[in-house]
């Protein structure tokens, strides 16, 4: 049986009907057809799956779509700007290198996000703090984290 | 993951109700950061879900002479708390040892402890500030203490029409305290040992007027060292009392695997909450 789900997806208002254990990933990909936002493990470790809710990084893999009900989401499809140009932390990304294969890219630009509105300004430690939840096979963080610090100063 | 019989009560009478429709053959889903993915997983197939996310009445924090945590109050939010910080950073501590940025923004505080994972952070932190739960049914309401609810892994003293709706600290003791833990290396760094302490000094600051100690992680339900405890009851408060209660604590614990390294864990980490509480007391 399905339900309905209301909820706003990078600022738009959807109304969609959806069998309750069906995720939030699954709704975000297969029905509103976004797919920046990746799947990685599945099973809430990776990270790839990354997503604001209501502002605050969550993993859409292991988020039912009914959790999402009256409430606001981001993708990496919805944070550049207006006129199209990137946001400051993808810029950042670019810039230093940050990315090699690209999956991790989009929960990792996402957590970042979720970090730098909440604090402006963090160390370090702060940063690889609130990416602990993102793995990347690739690059070996370092550019990841001196991509975020550099965005945080802008 | 299998179908089930979905529900999203707006109030919790109407939560308590379903629960008592259902009993056992229901799961109710808070941040659903164990629940989903072990149903995705295929470990557990529940006849009905009942989703509490829109039970933000029990999404709160009341602090004054005691503490009171709502059960979907998420990790986060209990990291944030400024008021856990200080001689109540064990919180803090604890919260933040849960999972990573993403499961914390979703995990609550209920959750941690109904799931009964030996390897919860939050109940050893709470266990050594005693704290009581308060648990709802239809038509009736108890209050048990967090050191009488695990009774196995992932096996509680929940009836299955209960619902955990509030943590409580009453009042909030005298004395300072630390959670410390160490991960295992592996995707989510589940805790490999974690150790809460609290202390309380004499007027002059130099003796132990009580001690407690609950470690997790080291058998099948988190527990209070009450040996270690004991023996630190009116010592000196030194580095060697220290030493020698995280070595009592190491025999009071009954890892299942890698069990020697897993007690030298218990002593060096009980040593280093007990010297952290006591240095956040000065």
């Amino acid at each position: 049986m399905k339900v309905k789900v209301h909820l706003r997806v990078n600022g738009s208002a959807y109304e969609v009907e959806i069998e309750p254990r069906r995720t939030l990933l699954e709704l975000i990909r297969d029905d509103l057809e976004l797919n920046g936002t990746k799947e990685g493990c599945g099973l809430g470790e990776c990270g790839t799956c990354t997503v604001l809710l209501d502002g605050r990084p969550i993993k859409s893999c292991i988020t039912l779509a009914v959790q999402a009900d009256g409430r606001e989401v981001t993708t990496i499809e919805g944070i550049e700007g207006d006129d199209g140009t990137l946001h400051p932390i993808q810029q950042a990304f670019i810039d230093h290198g940050a990315i090699q294969c690209g999956f991790c890219t989009p929960g990792m630009v996402l957590s970042a996000k979720g970090l730098l509105d909440e604090n402006p300004r963090p160390t370090e430690l702060e940063v690889r703090e609130a990416i602990a939840g993102n793995l990347c096979r690739c690059t070996g963080y370092q550019k990841i984290v001196e991509a975020i610090l550099s965005a945080s100063s802008k | 993951m299998k179908p089930f019989h979905y529900h999203e009560p707006s109030t919790l009478e109407e939560a308590l109700d379903l629960l008592h429709q259902y009993g056992e053959r229901a799961r109710v889903l808070a941040g659903g950061t164990d629940l989903v993915v072990q149903m995705k997983q295929g470990k557990i197939r529940p006849e009905a879900i009942i989703n509490l996310n829109k039970l933000q009445e029990l999404n709160f924090m009341a602090i004054d002479s005691a503490i009171r945590i709502g059960s979907l109050t998420p990790l986060s939010r209990i990291a944030a708390n400024p008021f856990f910080t200080g001689r109540l950073a064990l919180l803090r501590e604890a919260a933040l040892a849960v999972g990573d940025a993403q499961i914390r923004n979703a995990a609550t505080v209920g959750g941690n402890i109904a799931n009964a994972s030996p390897s919860a952070d939050m109940p050893p932190a709470l266990l050594a500030l005693e704290a009581k739960l308060k648990l709802k049914k239809k038509g009736g309401e108890r209050v048990v203490g967090l050191d009488e609810f695990c009774l196995g892994p992932f096996c509680t003293h929940l009836q299955g029409e209960e619902l955990i709706v509030e943590i409580s600290v009453s009042p909030i003791p005298e004395g300072s305290g630390a959670y410390v833990w160490m991960p295992k290396r592996t995707a989510v760094d589940e805790t490999l040992v974690g150790v809460g302490a609290w202390l309380q000094a004499d007027a002059q600051g130099e003796t132990c007027s009580r001690a407690l100690l609950a470690l997790s992680s080291v058998a099948p339900v988190p527990f209070r060292a009450r040996k270690a405890e004991a023996f630190l009851q009116g010592k000196n408060l030194s580095r060697e009392n220290f030493r020698i209660a995280g070595e009592i604590a190491a025999e009071e614990a009954a890892p299942r695997s890698r069990a020697d390294y897993r007690k030298t864990l218990v002593s060096v980490l009980t040593e280093e909450a007990l010297e952290r509480a006591w240095r956040r007391a000065k």
